[in-house]
């Protein structure tokens, strides 16, 4: 157990510094500084309606901006390695491929998750600043938003490994995501389209749904997303799912 | 098969656990209303895409809803100048004629439309349905497409219990008494995110009915609470109306 | 395999596979490639551009696999997590982080060849202040120049003191001086008994260093000289090479 995760540990430590150093990560936390306070506006103009907005905008961007970013380091994490050859000086040392691309996931987890708070932070100042205070279902947005960007991170991180670039995987992983969110419409004209069963159906199937974590979009309706367990088990089968099948590519290849 | 095919075929059975998963959670959707209901508005279809597709249809949901309320905050200038010629032709000597109610307030023709698109977005805005509603039925006189709106909501949203309430508030209207009016209207006016334009309505109805504890109740929570200026004063100045009366 | 070998080459072949539409075309780096490595001595593998220098070093790194024959490191396959653990390999042009400092990605390199922090921090600093980095400790890597590259490139291969070292043009782009304090410091690991084999298509650098040099030409075998050979050939080593690939 320990061979396994003692080298996953210390590959994810590294990665994640370097992901929290990246100047990306810089500009995305900055980007969303401004257009979190710039929602001020938007809070005014909706009158009344000025928490619903300002939460509204600040869960919507938290997320999108997390979004950008964990597309953009799960499409380089092993990439920009293999690229700048740095990929040699590690697997020439003891480091089981296995336990190399669990730490480049957790790591992009673990930036995702930093990412989050640190610009939950700066919204929840915000809503302080008028008046308004978070409240769990709040934080319950956020830690679904987080489950929805590990879970588009692992997508993109499986499909980096047969991608011919960054770009590709990065263009895969924003189509994937809109996909993910027409999941249950597209089973619903597939089912129209081909019929009940069809296997355009079944395809249609296949698309993970982005809507069990998309608890932000319906904050006080009840059952609007999956329940906490569910949510975690889905996203949980889809991150095994990616990381063995991003194994199954690198456990053979050649540098 | 070439080596690489053969490992990305050995590397999608790893997916099989959340394929497995995936058969029924896809169809997992919540309680919104499908794509295929979301009515385009102003060449929204792009937008409305985008509310989708990224997750976010109660933010666009409150965008619609700023739209909405600045379109319905603004002179209609066409209808002003009907208003306008109507009396240049018509009343040039001084004569008067009724137009009805809902004359010289506008018409705002697309109100409708984006009161219902918003609604496609997010039935569950209930501030903005009820806003809608109150608007048609209280300032623009028009009772009939209040009661349509709510009744969509209701379908897209039936366990949303401020949709009854004032819906069946609209259904007493007209009556000499409003007290049930108000009986139906006031646990929607208490609600901290109610329109303040329904808050003023029940305040109104309130004092109609002889209650005026409960129409200084709301004004008070009008003076203290309304953004909006204009309610705000007028509450105030209700309430020393009131003071005499509710002692 | 015999005691005194650090690795050895028997009858190895290494086909690479380029994807191309449709079938991949295979590309023969090396084939029939059979040698010896001796314990303690610096090995040079010589070659021009193609030769299969680079595919040499990486099979015994344990990052390819060999097509056909086999490849042993200190008496193992060298992809076994043991054997990694004690070698080194630097490749052509090492890639650092540009943000960290150089202690900082040593000790990452340390961690991950299997050191806990309390041995890694002696020994980053001994590697450091051995390859001539210690005065640069403060520095970021992105203000490192081409020498302090690579001479950073060589601390991680040696953080881990191990008892093979692989360098692959440890002198490619550097000027004169720095390939001078590059020789001195391989040279100095033959004293510390290390087992180095370098590769370089730089005749006179090779000729400076090692024991033997093995030369290739077209992915084999063509020669394996002793140093005492070229140190007595009129023309050095150059002459022993061109007579060798023609």
């Amino acid at each position: 157990m320990k061979a396994f995760f003692s080298p996953a540990l210390r590959v994810a430590s590294h990665s994640l510094r370097l992901h929290l150093r990246d100047r990306f990560f810089g500009l995305f936390l900055l980007f969303a500084l401004l257009l979190i306070y710039s929602s001020l506006l938007v809070g005014v103009m909706a009158v009344y309606q000025e928490r619903r907005a300002l939460m509204d905008f600040g869960l919507a961007l938290m997320e999108l901006m997390g979004l950008a970013f964990c597309v953009y380091a799960s499409a380089t994490a092993v990439s920009s390695e293999v690229e700048t050859k740095t990929i040699y000086l590690v697997f020439s040392r003891p480091v089981p491929r296995h336990s190399y691309l669990l730490g480049k996931m957790l790591a992009v987890f673990g930036a995702a998750a930093v990412l989050l708070a640190a610009t939950a932070v700066m919204h929840s100042s915000l809503l302080l600043l008028r008046g308004h205070a978070p409240d769990g279902l709040y934080f319950a947005a956020l830690g679904y938003s987080w489950l929805k960007l590990t879970l588009i991170s692992s997508l993109v991180f499986a499909v980096s490994m047969f991608s011919t670039s960054a770009l590709s995987s990065m263009v895969i992983g924003f189509i994937l995501w809109m996909l993910g969110h027409f999941a249950p419409e597209t089973v619903f004209m597939a089912a129209q389209a081909g019929g009940e069963g069809s296997p355009l159906e079944f395809l249609a199937r296949l698309i993970p749904n982005f809507q069990l974590f998309n608890f932000k979009d319906a904050l006080d309706v009840p059952g609007a997303a999956a329940p906490p367990a569910l949510a975690l088990a889905y996203a949980a089968a889809w991150w095994a799912g990616s990381y063995g099948f991003a194994w199954a590519l690198l456990r053979r290849k050649e540098f | 098969m070439p080596p690489c095919l053969r490992d990305i075929a050995a590397g999608l059975l790893f997916f099989l656990p959340a394929l497995a998963l995936n058969l029924g959670a896809v169809r997992h959707r919540p309680p919104l209303p499908p794509v295929s209901e979301i009515r385009e508005v102003r060449r929204s279809a792009a937008e409305d895409a985008a509310a989708v597709s990224l997750g976010a249809r109660r933010l666009f949901a409150d965008i619609w809803f700023i739209r909405l309320m600045q379109y319905y905050g603004t002179r209609e200038s066409v209808h002003d100048e009907k208003v306008l010629a109507h009396h240049e032709h018509h009343h040039a000597d001084g004569s008067v004629c009724d137009h009805g109610p809902g004359w010289e307030k506008g018409e705002y023709p697309e109100f409708v439309p984006l009161s219902l698109h918003v609604m496609d977005l997010d039935p569950w805005f209930h501030s903005a349905v009820i806003y809608s509603a109150a608007s048609l039925a209280y300032n623009l006189n028009r009772p009939a497409e209040a009661r349509e709106v709510l009744e969509l909501a209701i379908k897209r949203a039936p366990r949303e219990w401020r949709y009854h309430s004032v819906l069946a508030a609209l259904g007493h209207s007209g009556e000499e008494s409003p007290r049930e009016i108000v009986r139906l209207l006031l646990p929607v006016a208490r609600q901290p995110d109610c329109p303040t334009m329904l808050k003023n309505q029940t305040a109104f109805l309130s004092k109609r009915a002889g209650d005026y504890a409960t129409a200084a109740e709301i004004y008070r929570d009008i003076a203290e609470n309304a953004p909006e200026k204009e309610y705000a004063g007028r509450a105030r100045r209700e309430l020393e109306k009131l003071e005499g009366k509710t002692r | 395999m015999s005691g005194n070998e650090a690795a050895v080459f028997d009858k190895v072949g290494k086909t690479y596979l380029l994807p191309r539409l449709g079938r991949p075309q295979p590309l023969e780096a090396v084939k029939g490639v059979s040698f010896g490595i001796r314990r303690g001595e610096i090995l040079g593998l010589l070659g021009l551009n193609g030769a299969g220098k680079t595919t040499l070093m990486k099979l015994m790194a344990g990052l390819l696999a060999p097509t056909s024959g086999t490849v042993r490191v200190l008496g193992s396959d060298p992809r076994n997590p043991e054997t990694r653990r004690r070698t080194g390999f630097l490749p052509e042009l090492p890639y650092f982080y540009p943000r960290y400092r150089p202690a900082e990605a040593l000790a990452y390199y340390a961690s991950l060849s299997g050191m806990d922090r309390a041995a890694a921090a002696p020994a980053v600093a001994s590697v450091m202040a051995k390859v001539g980095l210690a005065p640069h400790a403060d520095k970021r890597i992105s203000e490192f120049s081409k020498g302090m590259m690579q001479r950073l490139g060589l601390a991680q291969a040696l953080v881990h003191s191990p008892d093979l070292v692989m360098l692959d043009e440890p002198a490619s782009g550097l000027d004169p001086i720095a390939i001078h304090d590059m020789r001195v410091l391989i040279s100095g690991l033959r004293e510390e008994g290390r087992t180095v084999v370098l590769s370089s298509h730089s005749i006179s650098e090779l000729e400076k260093v090692a024991d033997r040099v093995v030369m290739l030409s077209r992915g084999g075998v063509v020669s394996c000289v002793e140093s005492s050979a070229w140190r007595g050939a009129e023309g050095g080593l150059e002459t022993l090479f061109m007579e060798a690939v023609r």
